[in-house]
């Protein structure tokens, strides 16, 4: 017997009371992220400054032009350098967040099937898990990139294509003109397209982690695992999609009242507002970061737990139903 | 709770699928009420309208267009636009109350004809405007209230209010015409039947919420399709070769066209979806948590 979203979410809610410290690996995550970019833009700046600030040199100096075949090799070897540090910055990130991740679908599992985490279960799962939640990652960045990629070449051959029907003509206006609608309408279509695809793929790999960690699987049989997931509760997964979001939503039109107060303070300097805003704004992303993040994770790591290997030893949760309720519907079934 | 959420959103489908009639009362609906609009608007132009003469004596600098304005025509215009808007209400609730008596028989017996939109309708509909008309009256009063606080604190008070109003009162219509109770009453047992089964209210509420949206985007998506396409079969006339040709009607005229195609195409889909798609299926899922609900 499967859980209805009643069920899920009220539970799933009771599961992550307790355990406000869920909300630990995500704060973690985000600040070794952010630690990671502040590093890779010191390192960026380090390598790059001296050989930079010569070429800017070379341009304001030299009177005749500027881009020798030198010039270009080194603005190459710098743009190759940033790509380079850019893959390993995205690489870094991905691991560090694979790891914290996969640490708190862990936790969570454990709160949801003992009533009780720790910190323990974070580096445990998380040491057990991110290296196939990492590879996961990594695919699908890679399938992202794919998509985008081979769209972006497929509509570029289309309007290489189209444009030969004004191969003929010699109006250097008329040519413009068609160079424009080409490439307004193959554009749109790209962007349209790429979108509807993104947020389609968005939904339907929401399992991935979750079928990582929770299953144990592999880079790609999770993938698979996932996929199929998706597909046999399509209804379930849209529906705890709309309650994140309208959680979201909700939090955020309150957010807006409690900030309305402040909007006061512009009498006396709009300086002292902004700045008011801003910790606000960050407190209320922290806020989020604690709250809503663990607790929706809570969430789908109880429906994939549910739908799949099922609830194992759940604690009965402390507000124990009356019991004139349950004796008459259940004996029957006993003893028949 | 009998039925969980899921259930009723599988079986509504089903129900929906069954008896795609439904969709009528909301197709007559829209379109009665378009018509209306279409002859208001005559009306008002060519017999009632009261810039008329203003327009003409405006002209000439003599007059300022406001104390030409026929003053008594205007208290006729206003007179007239809040008859219209009652009339439409009324067919408005007229096709509601019969598309809920519509789902309730499809629910209960798993068939529903146009008979029963009609019964429903007729026995409903007066209660069903003069609760609108009172939720509109009660929300209109508070909104104005809140405007002006949201003018001084930038809050978004406005939308919280409605959202709340909207889903407390969510059930009210289907407490009408499925438990055939008066105006009073039907309040009463929509707010009772809230404050019983408020998670499984707010939880359908922002489903069909969420939903509505995301169908939203398919008109979107069509739209910028035959736009794009409109635009690679827009034909070059050869006589440009300068800017200020691009000006030339023989451009424009067919860049208008793909323009007001693309609108009048989307608006088409979007209309089809919520009278044929998400009007009736959200009607079904409202009466069946209403009938599955506690009491």
């Amino acid at each position: 017997m499967t859980e209805s979203i009643e069920d899920l979410i009220k539970k799933g809610y009771r599961n992550w009371r307790p355990n406000l410290i869920l909300g630990v690996p995500f704060l973690l995550d985000t600040i070794a992220t952010i630690i990671i970019i502040i590093l890779i833009l010191i390192m960026l700046y380090l390598c790059l400054h001296g050989p930079v600030s010569s070429m800017l040199e070379s341009i304001y100096y030299s009177s005749s032009s500027a881009f020798t075949p030198q010039f270009i090799q080194k603005a190459l070897n710098i743009l190759l350098v940033v790509v380079v540090v850019a893959i390993i910055a995205k690489i870094l990130i991905t691991l560090v967040s694979s790891f914290f991740v996969a640490g708190a679908i862990g936790m969570a599992q454990k709160a949801i099937e003992t009533g009780k985490t720790s910190l323990g279960d974070m580096i445990e799962y998380g040491r057990g898990n991110f290296i196939s939640l990492f590879f996961a990652n990594i695919t699908i960045s890679i399938i992202y990139l794919s998509i985008t990629i081979v769209l972006a070449i497929v509509f570029l051959m289309a309007s290489g294509a189209l444009i030969f029907f004004y191969i003929n003509i010699t109006n250097v206006v008329v040519v413009g003109l068609a160079l424009l609608k080409i490439g307004l309408a193959t554009w749109i279509l790209y962007v349209i397209i790429l979108n509807v695809v993104f947020i389609l793929l968005g939904i339907i790999l929401i399992p991935v982690p979750y079928a990582v960690v929770i299953s144990h699987l592999g880079a790609i049989d999770a993938l698979r695992e996932g996929y199929r997931f998706f597909m046999n509760n399509k209804l379930l997964i849209f529906f705890l999609w709309a309650v994140i979001s309208a959680v979201d939503w909700g939090l955020g039109l309150v957010f807006s009242v409690v900030i309305s107060p402040f909007y006061l303070l512009n009498f006396i300097s709009p300086l002292i507002h902004l700045i008011f805003l801003a910790i606000l704004f960050l407190l209320y992303g922290l806020f989020l970061l604690l709250t809503i993040t663990p607790l929706s994770t809570v969430w789908w790591t109880r429906l994939y737990l549910d739908r799949t290997i099922g609830i194992k030893n759940e604690p009965s949760p402390p507000e124990v139903q009356p019991p004139s309720q349950e004796p008459p519907s259940s004996q029957p079934e006993i003893y028949i | 709770m009998e039925e969980n959420l899921e259930d009723i959103l599988r079986n509504g489908f089903l129900t929906w699928r069954k008896n795609l009639n439904i969709a009528v009362p909301f197709l007559l609906s829209s379109i009665i009420n378009l018509l209306l609009i279409v002859i208001f608007i005559t009306i008002i132009y060519f017999f009632l309208n009261p810039f008329q003469s203003s327009f003409a004596t405006a002209s000439y600098g003599r007059y300022s267009p406001l104390s030409s304005i026929n003053w008594l025509l205007l208290l006729l215009d206003i007179l007239l636009v809040i008859s219209f808007l009652i009339i439409m209400s009324i067919i408005s609730s007229f096709f509601y109350a019969g598309a809920i008596g519509m789902s309730k028989k499809a629910i209960e017996t798993g068939k529903t004809t146009l008979d029963d939109m009609i019964e429903y309708g007729k026995k409903k509909f007066i209660t069903i405007f003069l609760i609108n008309l009172l939720i509109f009256i009660f929300v209109l009063i508070i909104c104005l209230i809140l405007a002006i606080i949201q003018m001084i604190f930038r809050g978004e008070f406005i939308t919280i209010f409605v959202t709340i109003v909207d889903i407390v009162f969510a059930v009210v219509p289907f407490a009408v015409v499925i438990g055939d109770l008066g105006v009073i009453e039907g309040l009463k047992k929509g707010f009772r039947f809230f404050i019983d089964n408020k998670f499984p209210v707010v939880l359908l509420w922002i489903f069909v919420r969420y939903i509505t949206q995301f169908i939203g985007y398919i008109p979107i998506f069509i739209a910028a399709i035959i736009f794009s396409i409109g635009i690679l079969f827009v034909p070059i006339p050869s006589d440009i070769s300068s800017i200020p040709s691009f000006t030339s009607p023989n451009l424009l005229i067919p860049l208008l066209l793909v323009f007001l195609l693309t609108i009048a195409v989307s608006i088409l889909v979007s209309w089809i979806i919520s009278v044929f798609v998400i009007s009736p299926l959200t009607t079904i899922w409202w009466s069946k948590l209403y009938l599955d609900g506690k009491k």
